[in-house]
């Protein structure tokens, strides 16, 4: 097995990896086995279970099946993507302010609380209403809440690593700075990175579900987990599948991305973990 | 003598079911001082733990019976044995810095101990602990926290949490390992002044034969989990039986060795010029001035705290002077190693004190190596792994090691790794920064060795740092004496260890332990 997916070894890993491929299958195949539209009603709403509708219709009396299977891609797409992003910029920041020893830190670290002082809801409310509400805006709001939270743990693990000998080893021999951050540094902190993902992504889906669920995000007829729960939730006495359904997709998600970052940070911080410990 | 510590076949096991511990008996009498010496991972610490009748998790206790002052500590339930912990044994961990919790003041950690085991010895009970192992025994003191002790008074601490209940017996694991030579002198006088004055017997564990010579009166040898040779300590020095004893005490530095006197001098590689230096505002340099010759090799000795790293790391281009020229051959340097020429970068080469930090984990040995080599040299690819390849076998490491991670290595092959990623850049002077001090002592011995082979095949010049002055009686032709940021003596090594000038220099030849001329 490749060094790289060691991790799948451990119980853990392995379901998660499972779940993973499960639930990223359904989603980036489910439109194409469908048997459905995901637009079209096919009988009246929130109907029970039928050969018809293997999981009862919807609010409109859509297929609750073909629009789980229609609804992965934008939730997925969209947590990825600004989670990506949030990255792209948290790593930076957090790198940069944690090997810095002068002013660079408190001015970009003091950026960051600005940022994580405003409540993460509201500002994504404001920045869909000013703007509009489109994907980029979603991916960029969404992006910008967790991108500070990223910087912090980033720096504080930077910190930790810039002071040992190997760091300093790269100093005396003059490496560059983006090669003591690319090479040195930035190996070292991967088990953080791997341990904070799932938490980001996690978070990340329900920020989506959360403005879909105010209806300020994707806007019907779209298909999404996080939509359909909000527009099914009055039918969940008559037709409870057509929001458990989906709440069990978001639920399978968010827990295998965690369960495969622990399984990755538990493996990476196992060999990274010194042979110190002396008799 | 009837022992106050007995053990009888004592075997522990690991959690994959290897014996750490097998079977091993040991008997202590009360003021009796048992020195256990073994090398890293041959069972000291888990033997150690296992005579409080306690196991590292997931091992353990697979036979055998642990008795102190007639009191059973194996087989027990854990509450039982936790009851028995502290009052009629007790332990002093090896790192005081992390033994003690950093949130608790130093008076709480104590009074704790005596709390747990229904001592209520209350206030008074708690200075009088602190008085016992000459802390300042006030309620001033008993209210700082271990992060404003020093690492000498931290071990005191750890040592009065021990004796608050007045156990029959401490077991003490690697108590000064860390500490400087005086420090060290300090502690030990204390444990001989405890035992003496309270008849506590002692279990003291060390890998340092010198330190277990200077203060115990029978020594274990542990070697892969048994004891392979046990008796008075003269004895064991003098007439080691075990083959495995006999290169333990070959290994040990004496501290005045014969050497060959250097007939001529040599033009300078490196020479300092009133280097001051300081931490914020703090001096810890000052107005320093040395010289290494070409080929020659200086030492830099002094306690923790004399700035001996400091200019270490002034040299290498890590701390900015405050004052002074640092000049490698006649060519000034400038203070950031990123500021000064590849050529003056490739010259100079530092190795660091701890292989366990100054290897990067995620990278592998080949990379490691190859690094300098490419970024110094400018080498090719191709050219840095057959340079690997060379340099591995020059520090005699097999080649097989190339393709591993440092996880994998044991301390004494990543310090030599370091040595081979040095000496990839190709350079002429190396700044050895206390490299044997976090290695055992049969293991240091042998980094010696490779330094002198270096150096002859080489020609390499050396800056060698080091608190220790046996070790450094091994390796330098002239010596340096720092104290608080100030040279106090110079010399030749002979000259500097055999007729001492300085106060300050005669306090560390005699703090530093040696053994009996054999």
């Amino acid at each position: 097995m490749p060094e790289a997916l060691r991790f799948a070894r451990s119980g853990t890993g392995a379901v998660g990896v499972a779940v993973l491929v499960f639930v990223l299958l359904v989603a980036l195949f489910g439109p194409f086995v469908a048997p459905h539209s995901p637009a079209r009603p096919i009988g009246i709403p929130y109907e029970g279970p039928s050969a018809e509708a293997l999981l009862g219709t919807d609010f409109l009396g859509r297929d609750v099946l073909s629009r789980v299977l229609w609804g992965g891609r934008s939730v997925i797409a969209l947590a990825g993507l600004s989670v990506l992003l949030a990255y792209a910029g948290g790593l930076a920041v957090g790198l940069a302010a944690g090997y810095s020893r002068g002013l660079l830190d408190p001015i970009l670290m003091r950026s960051a609380d600005v940022l994580l002082s405003l409540p993460a809801l509201l500002f994504l409310l404001v920045l869909v209403t000013g703007l509009g509400s489109s994907r980029t805006v979603l991916v960029v709001g969404v992006a910008l809440i967790q991108m500070p939270l990223v910087a912090r743990i980033i720096r504080s693990a930077t910190q930790t690593q810039s002071v040992r000998g190997f760091v300093e080893a790269a100093a005396a021999r003059g490496e560059r700075t983006s090669a003591i951050l690319g090479r040195e540094l930035l190996p070292n902190i991967v088990p953080t990175i791997a341990a904070d993902v799932g938490l980001r992504l996690t978070y990340a889906i329900i920020l989506v579900a959360s403005v879909n669920f105010l209806g300020l995000g994707l806007q019907p007829p779209d298909a999404d987990w996080g939509l359909m729960v909000s527009e099914n939730r009055s039918g969940l006495n008559l037709n409870p599948l057509a929001v458990l359904a989906p709440v069990t997709m978001i639920a399978l998600l968010t827990i295998a991305v965690n369960m495969v970052g622990d399984a990755v940070a538990r493996q990476q911080g196992v060999s990274a973990i010194e042979v110190g410990a002396r008799t | 003598m009837s022992a106050v510590l007995h053990a009888e076949g004592l075997t522990v096991e690991l959690p994959g079911g290897r014996a750490a511990v097998d079977d091993v008996s040991i008997a202590v009498g009360p003021g009796e001082i048992l020195g256990l010496v073994g090398e890293s991972g041959s069972g000291k610490t888990t033997l150690a733990l296992a005579l409080l009748g306690y196991t590292r998790p997931g091992c353990r206790i697979v036979a055998g019976s642990v008795e102190a002052a007639g009191m059973r500590l194996t087989g027990l339930d854990e509450a039982e044995a936790r009851s028995h912990r502290g009052r009629v044994v007790s332990y002093v961990p090896q790192d005081p810095a992390s033994a003690l919790n950093p949130s608790l003041r130093v008076g709480d950690s104590v009074g704790d101990v005596a709390r747990e085991h229904g001592g209520g010895a209350g206030r008074g009970g708690v200075l009088q602990a602190l008085g016992r192992v000459h802390l300042p025994a006030d309620a001033a003191f008993a209210r700082r926290y271990p992060h404003e002790l020093s690492g000498g008074q931290q071990q005191r601490v750890t040592i009065a949490t021990a004796l608050v209940c007045e156990p029959a017996v401490v077991v003490m694991d690697e108590p000064t390992t860390g500490l400087d030579v005086v420090t060290q002198a300090r502690i030990l006088e204390e444990v001989e002044r405890l035992r003496s004055e309270r008849g506590i017997a002692v279990v003291y564990v060390s890998h340092d034969l010198s330190v277990v010579a200077s203060i115990a009166d029978r020594v274990a040898v542990m070697y892969e989990g048994r004891i392979v040779e046990e008796g008075d300590v003269t004895q064991v020095i003098t007439r080691p039986r075990h083959e495995y004893t006999q290169r333990l005490v070959a290994s040990i530095p004496r501290l005045v060795e014969r050497r060959p006197e250097r007939t001529e001098a040599g033009t300078a590689i490196l020479s300092v010029d009133d280097l001051g230096a300081a931490h914020g505002r703090v001096p810890v340099v000052d107005d320093v001035s040395f010289e290494v010759e070409r080929g020659a090799c200086l030492a830099i000795v002094g306690e923790s705290g004399s700035g001996k790293t400091t200019i270490a790391r002034c040299v290498a281009g890590l701390h900015s002077p405050s004052a002074g020229a640092i000049l490698l051959a006649g060519e000034q340097l400038a203070p950031r190693a990123r500021s000064r020429t590849r050529h003056q970068r490739r010259q100079l080469q530092i190795v660091f004190q701890n292989p366990y930090d100054s290897l990067n984990p995620r990278r592998r040995i080949r990379d490691e190596i190859a690094r300098p080599a490419r970024l110094l040299r400018g080498l090719s690819a191709a050219d840095a792994e057959a340079e690997v390849a060379r340099l591995l076998e020059r520090v005699r490491l097999p080649s097989r090691l190339a393709d591993r991670f440092p996880g994998e290595l044991s301390g004494g092959e990543r310090q030599r790794v370091a040595i081979a990623r040095a000496l990839a850049a190709g350079p002429e002077l190396l700044v050895c920064d206390e490299i044997t001090s976090a290695l055992d002592v049969s293991v240091q011995a042998a980094v010696l060795e490779l330094l002198q082979e270096l150096r002859a095949e080489l020609g390499l010049s050396l800056l060698f740092i080091s608190h220790d002055l046996a070790v450094v009686g091994t390796v330098a032709d002239d010596v340096l004496v720092l104290e608080s940021g100030r040279v106090r003596e110079r010399g030749s090594t002979t000259q500097v260890l055999s007729s001492p000038q300085d106060d300050y220099t005669r306090r560390l030849l005699e703090a530093a332990p040696s053994l009996p001329a054999p």
